[in-house]
């Protein structure tokens, strides 16, 4: 077996940019990666490091973006005269969100929220005309081809298409067309990306950052609805996490919601300081 | 708070080997499912309907025999068309009873 673990990345929405603090302590411990797989915002962090680029000015861009684009993006201003609990259902969670803002007249014929023009100069700043070979670090970017009913990893295309494909949240992007493929994110289906991923290449360190689930009344069909979701995205994620040879579940990060922009540089602490605390307990050849 | 059970398993084999049954016999109602969408909700429950597969795929991994009749055809709508689901059903399982009883036998030992 090669020496070096397969990291898999998820978490969802916002969440996802922890990697960034999980990438950090991986590195301070010296854990050797021959492969990252990814999906949502993970991805982006993902390719930055494969990149073997710095991670720092990653997280000043998502600061910036989701400040600059917060009313657009959670659509707040739809939400203004709407009952308090119903707010902190959107906030508490995405599946909800998703179907709260699909559900209204402006959105119920669309495919989705917003469209890829508010993102696609941002992922090629990002990328700042990398190519696949330019990757030190093979990438593997999880989606669900909904054509075929599958999830599918994305590791030879174009790196701005994997990305999209990568954050095409159901409802909330437009699906991603490569070849006759149609793409969306995998997080709502997982939040781990585990479901395509060998036993050939591990050990396997699946980082799980977990979301809470919400365990109040609900007050409409679309929360019954959202919540139901949740609960088999939970029991998928448990059912696969089994597959994984190392799991850090970073538990401390469950109080985050899916869209806390306000505490991005607290997400990544917080991902940094866990991700520390757990190496220090586990061992094994993948350390240099 | 509880929901209809198939949110989760609508073959519930684990539940039932967990209660003790030696032999399960699954019975699924599928057809292929729907691919095409024409709005956001559409896409968001095809995510789900792929979650749903996989959840039921995992528990049917779990039984000793799995019969499927396909009812697709048949509009659940349609309450008249409930006869002829019913034979439908009743010929798809007996066609599968020869293999039910080699299986069975293989089971006993």
């Amino acid at each position: 077996m090669a020496k070096g673990i397969t990291l898999v990345l998820g978490g969802l929405g916002v969440k996802g940019i922890a990697n960034i603090g999980v990438l950090q302590a991986l590195v301070e411990h010296k854990v050797k990666i021959k492969r990252i797989v990814a999906a949502g915002i993970g991805a982006l962090v993902g390719a930055q490091f494969a990149l073997g680029r710095e991670l720092e000015p990653l997280t000043e861009y998502f600061v910036r973006f989701f400040t600059e684009n917060n009313r657009y993006l959670w659509g707040l201003e739809q939400f203004a005269g709407v009952v308090r609990s119903q707010k902190r259902r959107v906030i508490d969670s995405f599946n909800y969100f998703l179907r709260e803002r699909l559900f209204c007249q402006a959105n119920l014929k669309r495919i989705s929220i917003l469209p890829w023009e508010l993102v696609e100069a941002d992922i090629e700043n990002v990328l700042d005309g990398a190519s696949p070979s330019d990757l030190k670090i093979p990438l593997a970017v999880s989606a669900i081809d909904l054509k075929r009913k599958t999830e599918v990893l994305l590791e030879e295309e174009n790196l701005k298409e994997r990305l999209k494909a990568g954050i095409a949240f159901p409802g909330l992007f437009p699906p991603v067309h490569i070849g006759n493929r149609e793409l969306v994110s995998s997080t709502l289906y997982c939040e781990v990306p585990l479901g395509m991923v060998g036993r050939a290449k591990r050990p396997i360190m699946a980082v799980d950052i977990p979301s809470e689930l919400s365990m109040h009344k609900p007050g409409s069909v679309i929360e019954i609805m959202a919540h139901m979701d949740e609960v088999r995205t939970v029991v998928i994620k448990e059912k696969l996490l089994s597959r994984a040879d190392i799991i850090l579940i970073l538990e401390g990060l469950r109080r985050f919601r899916w869209g806390s922009y306000k505490q991005i540089p607290q997400l990544i602490s917080r991902a940094r300081g866990e991700t520390d605390k757990l190496l220090s307990s586990v061992d094994g050849p993948w350390k240099k | 708070m509880l929901v209809d059970g198939y949110v989760l398993a609508n073959i519930p084999v684990r539940e039932l080997r967990a209660e003790g049954a030696d032999f399960i016999i699954a019975m699924t109602l599928g057809g292929e499912t729907e691919t095409g969408y024409n709005n956001g909700f559409d896409i968001i429950n095809l995510v789900e309907a792929l979650k749903y597969e996989k959840l039921n795929q995992w528990e049917l991994e779990e039984a000793d025999f799995h019969i499927n009749i396909n009812i697709k055809k048949f509009d659940g709508m349609k309450f008249n068309n409930y006869e002829i689901a019913m034979r439908h059903g009743y010929r798809v399982t007996k066609r599968a009873l020869p293999r039910l009883q080699r299986r069975l036998a293989e089971a006993n030992g």
